[in-house]
C-alpha cells in the first residue's frame, strides 16, 4: 500500500543544480529567470537553460516553478509579458509572485498557474481566502505559520499550501524587511538584502527588571537554520501540499544531500505509513553535513522561542565539503573508472565518500588518482578531471564529499 | 493655502484639544491588541473616538498587526466587542483583516496599508480598489515611491492616498521575542498589555548607523531607522503633487504640542519654517527617498554577469584545460552534440572569444571518436587563452 506524502521542493539556483535536485529525489524546484527574482546573485537561467531543465525535470515527473518574487516596479511590467509567454511554452508548471499587480497580470494574461511567495506573508485563512479570489492556486505560507496552522488554511482555504521544512529564515515577516533598503541603498525586497540581521549589535538601555544602565553586544536579530525532518509526520498528517527546502544560493553538495534525505524519509513513510526507521538518526545526521547554522523547528510546531534566535557570529557549521561530481562511469572490459570533475582539492590515501542518489554514503580509500592522461598524481586540482578507481553503484553525476577538519 | 491633511495618532482623550487647535481632521487610534504600538484598551479607545467625533475629528482605528491563524483568531475575539460605530474607517494591513472586514463588515471604510509588500507598481495598488470595492476610502503608499511616482499614482488612483511625512521609519518586525530573552524576564510581565514596551537602542560595528531604536512588545520585536521621516520641509511640494493626507507620527515620547507648529506650515509655508521646526524635533531626520529613489540600482551590480549561454548553439563547457595537451568538454545540450569538422566558438568567462575547427574528438579513455553526445565528455586539442567555465557554442 502506498501512502501519501507532500512534494519534496527543492532550491535549483542553476540548471546543474536543477538535475542534482532531481536526481536525489526531489518531486519539484524552483528557479529564477535572469530577472524578476529575489537571488540577484544567484546563477539565474537563461531562457535556454529554463527550457531544458524543464524538459529535464518532466522526463523525471518532476515540477519546475518559476521565481518571479520581486516586488515590481511600473517599468518591470514592460518585459513580463514576453517572459511569461516564454514560460508558458516551455510548460512551467508554476510561477511563484509576491506582488499583487504581477498575479493579476499572469493571471490576466497566461494560464501559467500563479503560487503566492512567502515574500507576501500570507499567515491566516483569511488571507487565503483573499489571495484566491486573485486567482493563486496554491500559498506558500510565512515561517511563522504552524504546521496545525497551514493545515487548517488549507482546509478552510480550499488552496494547495506550502511550507518552508528547512533552510535559512529571514528573522522579519517575509516582505517586512527594509533595513537594507535604508541603511545601505539596496532594496531588500528586489534582491538587494544585505543581511543585516547576521550582524552582532551592541544594545543600550535600561533593564526593565532592575531599572539600570544596560549594555549587551548579541547577534539578537539572527535566526537559527530551520530544520524539520522530525515534524515530518505533522506536515503528513497536515496533508501539507509541498515541503520546501530554502537554499539557490546553496552548494551542489546542499541542493544533493538535502532532496536525498528528505525525500528518503518521505518514501520510506510513503511505502510504511510511518517514521519508524532505522534510518532516521542517520538522516538527522546527514542534514548536520551540509553547510548550515545551528538548526531549530522554528515555529513549526509553536512559536519559535528565544532558542531559535542564532546568537553567534554568522559562520556556517560545515562538516562535509564536496570534493567533485562524477561526470563519467566507465565500466566496461578494457576500463573502469570514474571521471570526476574536482571541485576542492583532494590527496592521494585521503577518505573521501560517494553520494549515490539513493541509500547510504559509500566510503571509500582514494588509492590511486590518475589525470585525464593516465599519469599517477598525488594532489587533484579544482577545475580539473581525473580518473578515480570505480566504486559500485556509481553513477553519472553523483557527488563526492569528504570530512572537512574543524 | 496648502490642501494636504495632517493626521496623527492620539493615545489620551486629553490631547483632544492640541488636535482642535493643530486643525487637526482626522486621528488614529490603536487599541492593545489590534494596534503594533498601540496601548489602549477598547473601551478607552471608543471612549476617545466619541470626544473626537464630538469635536469633528475622524477617528479611524488601527489595525495594523500581522496575524498568524491563531493570533487571528483571539485578535478577532477583541475586536467584535469593539463598537466599531464609534470610528469612521479602519485602517489594515494584513490582508486576512481586509478579506474579515469586507465579508463581515462590508458598511465599514478601510484605509489600506500599503507602506511595505510588493506595491510598488500602480497595478499593486489598485487591486485592493478591485478588492474593497467602494469600501476602499485610501490607499497609504511607501516611503520608497519618490515624488514623481507619487505624483502619477494620485492622478491615477480612485482612492485618496496618504504618506508618512514626520516620524520613525519601521526596518523590520517580527513577532519573536528577540531583546526580552537578554533580560532573563518573563515575557508576560512587559509585554501583557503593551503599556510597557522594552525599548533600546542597537548599533553595529557593520553598519555606518548608529542607535537604531528596538522595540519589542506583545506583538513581537520591530526596529526603525536612526534617522526619522521629516517631510515638512517640502510640504509645498507635497501639496503641489495632490497628496491628500499626511501623517505626523508623534508617539514614542514626543511632545504632541509640536503639532500646532507643524500645522501652521499649512497656512504660512516657508523651508525656514519648516527647518526651524526640524531642529526642534528631537531625533536625527531625513528625506528618505521623496527626491529620488536608486535603491535597485546599486544591486544590479552585485549581479553575477557570467558569460551564460544565451543561444541555440549551444554545446557545452570547458571543465578541463590541460596547456599544450587538450581541453574537456562536457557535452550539456540536448539539441547539439559535436562532430569532427564542426566548428565552434568558444567564450571564455572574461568575455574573450575564440574560434577553431574540430579535426579530433577523443573519450577520456583515449578513443577518437567521429562524434558525441549529450551527457558525454570529450577532448579536444588545446587553444590557448581557454580557461575551465568556457562556454562552447557550435559556430554556424
Ligand atoms: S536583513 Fe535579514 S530579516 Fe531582513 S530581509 Fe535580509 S535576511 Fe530577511
Amino acid at each position: 500500500m502506498s501512502h501519501w506524502v507532500p512534494e519534496l521542493l527543492a532550491p535549483a539556483g542553476s540548471l546543474e543544480k536543477l538535475k542534482v535536485a532531481i536526481l536525489y529525489g526531489a518531486n519539484a524546484v524552483y528557479l529564477g529567470g535572469q530577472k524578476f527574482g529575489l537571488r540577484s546573485a544567484a546563477e539565474n537561467f537563461t531562457l535556454e537553460e529554463l527550457e531544458e531543465g524543464v524538459q529535464f525535470a518532466h522526463e523525471r515527473n518532476a515540477q519546475v516553478y518559476v521565481v518571479l518574487n520581486s516586488f515590481f516596479h511600473d517599468k518591470d511590467f514592460d518585459t513580463l509579458g514576453e517572459f511569461i509567454a516564454k514560460l508558458e511554452e516551455f510548460k512551467v508548471d508554476a510561477v511563484i509572485v509576491s506582488d499583487p499587480g504581477v498575479i493579476k497580470y499572469i493571471t490576466e494574461n497566461s494560464n501559467v498557474e500563479v503560487h503566492l511567495s512567502t515574500q507576501a506573508s500570507c499567515l491566516n485563512v483569511q488571507s487565503a481566502k483573499l489571495w484566491k479570489k486573485l486567482g493563486v492556486t496554491r500559498v506558500v505560507l510565512g515561517r511563522e505559520v504552524s504546521v496545525a496552522e497551514a493545515a487548517k488554511i488549507k482546509k478552510e482555504a480550499g488552496l494547495e499550501v506550502e511550507m518552508f521544512i528547512h533552510g535559512s529564515m529571514c528573522m522579519a515577516y517575509s516582505g517586512n524587511c527594509v533595513i537594507s533598503n535604508f541603511t545601505q541603498g539596496r532594496d531588500s525586497n528586489r534582491g538587494g538584502c544585505a543581511h543585516s540581521c547576521r550582524f552582532e549589535y551592541k544594545l543600550e538601555g535600561v533593564d526593565p527588571n532592575s531599572g539600570t544602565e544596560f549594555s549587551k553586544n548579541s547577534f539578537f536579530m539572527s535566526s537559527k537554520d530551520l530544520e524539520g525532518i522530525r515534524v515530518l509526520p505533522e506536515f503528513i498528517n497536515g496533508e501539507i501540499d509541498s515541503l520546501k527546502v530554502e537554499g539557490r544560493m546553496k552548494s551542489h553538495l546542499y541542493a544533493g544531500t538535502i532532496s536525498k534525505v528528505y525525500s528518503e524519509a518521505l518514501s520510506y513513510y510513503k511505502e510504511h505509513g510511518d517514521f519508524l526507521s532505522d534510518e532516521l538518526k542517520t538522516w538527522e545526521n546527514e542534514l548536520t553535513k551540509v553547510s548550515h547554522r545551528a538548526y531549530t523547528n522554528a515555529s513549526l510546531v509553536e512559536p519559535a522561542k528565544a532558542d531559535s534566535i542564532y546568537d553567534e557570529r554568522e559562520h556556517e557549521e560545515i562538516e562535509y565539503a564536496a570534493v567533485g561530481a562524477i561526470l563519467e562511469v566507465v565500466n566496461t572490459d578494457k576500463n573502469k573508472y570514474l571521471l570526476v570533475e574536482v571541485r576542492s582539492a583532494f590527496n592521494l590515501q585521503e577518505d573521501l565518500e560517494l553520494i549515490p542518489f539513493r541509500g547510504r554514503a559509500v566510503e571509500f580509500k582514494m588509492d590511486s588518482i590518475k589525470n585525464v592522461m593516465d599519469e599517477d598524481i598525488e594532489r587533484t586540482r579544482p577545475g580539473s578531471l581525473v580518473k578515480i578507481p570505480y566504486v559500485e553503484g556509481a553513477k553519472q553525476w553523483n557527488l563526492l564529499r569528504r570530512r572537512v577538519e574543524q | 493655502m496648502i490642501n494636504t491633511n495632517l493626521i496623527t495618532y492620539i493615545e489620551r482623550i486629553e490631547d483632544i484639544d492640541i488636535l482642535v487647535e493643530s486643525g487637526v481632521k482626522e486621528a488614529i487610534i490603536g487599541t492593545s491588541t489590534l494596534s503594533r504600538f498601540g496601548n489602549l484598551s477598547n473601551s478607552q479607545a471608543q471612549d476617545i473616538a466619541k470626544a473626537c467625533k464630538s469635536v469633528g475629528i475622524r477617528p479611524v482605528l488601527e489595525w495594523d498587526i500581522l496575524m498568524t491563524e491563531n493570533v487571528f483568531n483571539m485578535t478577532i475575539k477583541t475586536f467584535e466587542h469593539l463598537d466599531l460605530n464609534a470610528f469612521v474607517a479602519i485602517r489594515l494591513q494584513d490582508p486576512g483583516a481586509v478579506n474579515y472586514i469586507i465579508e463581515n463588515y462590508p458598511e465599514h471604510k478601510i484605509q489600506m496599508i500599503l507602506e511595505s509588500g510588493g506595491h510598488h507598481n500602480l497595478e499593486a495598488v489598485k487591486i485592493w480598489q478591485t478588492l474593497a470595492g467602494g469600501n476602499l476610502e485610501r490607499a497609504i503608499l511607501s516611503l520608497e515611491l519618490s515624488k514623481n511616482i507619487l505624483e502619477e499614482y494620485i492622478r491615477e488612483l480612485d482612492v485618496e492616498v496618504e504618506l508618512l511625512g514626520l516620524g520613525r521609519i519601521l526596518l523590520f518586525y517580527t513577532p519573536r521575542s528577540l531583546v526580552a530573552p537578554m533580560f532573563g524576564t518573563d515575557d508576560k510581565d512587559h509585554k501583557q498589555v503593551n503599556k510597557a514596551p522594552i525599548e533600546v537602542s542597537a548599533s553595529s560595528e557593520e553598519s555606518p548607523h548608529k542607535g537604531f531604536p528596538v522595540i519589542e512588545n506583545m506583538h513581537g520585536t520591530f526596529m526603525f531607522n536612526t534617522k526619522d521621516i521629516f517631510l515638512l520641509e517640502y510640504l509645498d511640494e507635497i501639496g503641489d503633487v495632490g497628496l491628500q493626507h499626511l501623517r505626523i507620527d508623534l508617539r514614542f515620547g514626543h511632545d504632541l504640542s509640536l503639532l500646532k507648529k507643524i500645522a501652521s506650515l499649512k497656512t504660512n509655508f516657508s523651508k525656514e519654517k519648516a527647518t526651524s521646526i526640524k531642529d526642534e524635533y528631537p531625533v536625527v531626520t531625513n528625506r528618505g527617498f521623496f527626491h529620488v529613489n536608486k535603491s535597485d540600482v546599486l544591486f544590479k551590480k552585485l549581479k553575477n554577469y557570467r558569460i551564460q549561454r544565451s543561444d541555440m548553439q549551444f554545446i557545452g563547457d570547458v571543465v578541463e584545460v590541460n596547456k599544450k595537451k587538450h581541453i574537456g568538454i562536457v557535452l550539456r545540450s540536448r539539441q547539439n552534440g559535436l562532430k569532427v569538422g564542426d566548428s565552434i566558438r568558444l567564450h571564455t568567462p572574461d568575455g574573450k572569444e575564440k574560434t577553431t575547427k574540430i579535426n579530433s574528438l577523443k573519450t577520456s579513455a583515449h578513443e577518437e571518436v567521429s562524434h558525441a553526445e549529450h551527457g558525454q565528455v570529450i577532448f579536444i586539442p588545446h587553444i590557448s587563452g581557454i580557461s575551465v567555465k568556457t562556454s562552447v557554442y557550435l559556430d554556424m
